[in-house]
């Protein structure tokens, strides 16, 4: 896993890559700046993805697939 | 028109916050249920007390009872709220001619027309009032009541467009689904905090204000927009169109959405 986390942040550009769970906005892998909250920013990003996922479903566009 | 009261009505029985009662208090007014129309607006009023429409709307069921002087105190009011409410200021034109102080009319429909340089209403009202006779009893800015005309000419409006504040209350737009259903208030309320939720996000992880969000979907793509720190503009479209493309019809409907806003 960490070996795909590296393969993306090696992408011009990109800061960083955490995969989270989407259940419970845990940290499964990271691999982040220095100085940024991982766990914090995982929550709030399981949260966000899963609402989004919520109101597209009901939108009728499917599932997130981002 | 009865219709469209019983729908009005329907829809406000649903959801008692909404901004519907704006729409079935004119409509009952139009009708001449004056009573009916009355008891809607205070209504609204109770729930919305510093929404200048509110005021404007109860001004214009009072000027149609003939109390003008209460009219008087909504119309000021909603002005207060307001400064650039141009429905309340023609109203305020429209009592002081009616008390023959013909230079506060004036400057009121003269006030109304720096905002609105277009509507050729004001100028009718000021070259009917010189020429000494009553400029009309202003009428319900239409473009204002109906929720879904925020985003008015622009593609999808009412069934791809969705603008709603930080609590989840559609402030305008529509969304349908694939059948056809109506399923706005149902996504309303799912993406309900997620503005904030953006915002502290792209502030951890150092990206600043969060300007927009995309998504891909199996049968469509979205776009997420803020207009103001507390409204949530959601863009829904068909696979087929770029996120690209989506995320300018986004920026379009943004300022469509902030304008509309900052007039409320």
């Amino acid at each position: 896993m960490s070996k795909a986390l590296d393969l993306i942040t090696r992408v011009r550009g990109v800061r960083g890559a955490m995969l989270v769970s989407a259940e419970d906005g845990l940290v499964v892998a990271e691999q982040l700046m220095e100085g940024i909250k991982g766990g914090a920013v995982a929550a709030l990003a399981a949260s966000l993805a899963g609402r989004l996922r919520r109101a597209m479903e009901a939108a009728g566009t499917g599932t997130s697939v981002f | 028109m009865g219709d469209d009261i019983r729908a009005l009505s329907a829809q406000l029985a649903q959801d008692p916050q909404s901004l519907v009662f704006l729409r079935l208090g004119e409509a009952l007014r139009r009708k001449g249920q004056l009573d009916a129309a009355l008891r809607v607006a205070v209504n609204g009023l109770e729930r919305h007390p510093h929404l200048a429409d509110a005021h404007d709307l109860y001004a214009r069921i009072l000027t149609d009872k003939r109390d003008y002087e209460r009219a008087f105190d909504e119309w000021d009011m909603a002005v207060r709220i307001a400064p650039h409410h141009t429905g309340a200021l023609k109203g305020l034109a429209f009592l002081y001619f009616k008390v023959g102080d013909l230079e506060q009319a004036e400057a009121h429909l003269e006030q109304a027309r720096k905002v609105e340089p277009d509507d050729a209403s004001i100028d009718q009202a000021i070259a009917m009032m010189r020429k000494g006779a009553a400029p009309p009893a202003p009428t319900a800015p239409t473009a204002a009541l109906d929720e879904a005309r925020v985003f008015a000419g622009l593609e999808g409006a009412n069934e791809g467009l969705l603008l709603i504040d930080g609590a989840g209350r559609v402030l305008g737009g529509a969304l349908k689904d694939k059948a056809g259903a109506d399923v706005t208030d149902t996504v309303a309320a799912y993406l309900a905090g997620v503005s904030q939720e953006a915002a502290r996000t792209a502030k951890l992880v150092g990206l600043g204000a969060w300007m927009g969000l995309s998504a891909e979907g199996q049968h469509g793509n979205v776009h997420l927009a803020h207009p103001t720190p507390d409204a949530l503009l959601l863009v829904v479209r068909e696979r087929g169109m770029p996120l690209g493309r989506l995320a300018i019809l986004a920026q379009r409907a943004t300022a469509m959405a902030r304008r509309w806003l900052e007039k409320q």
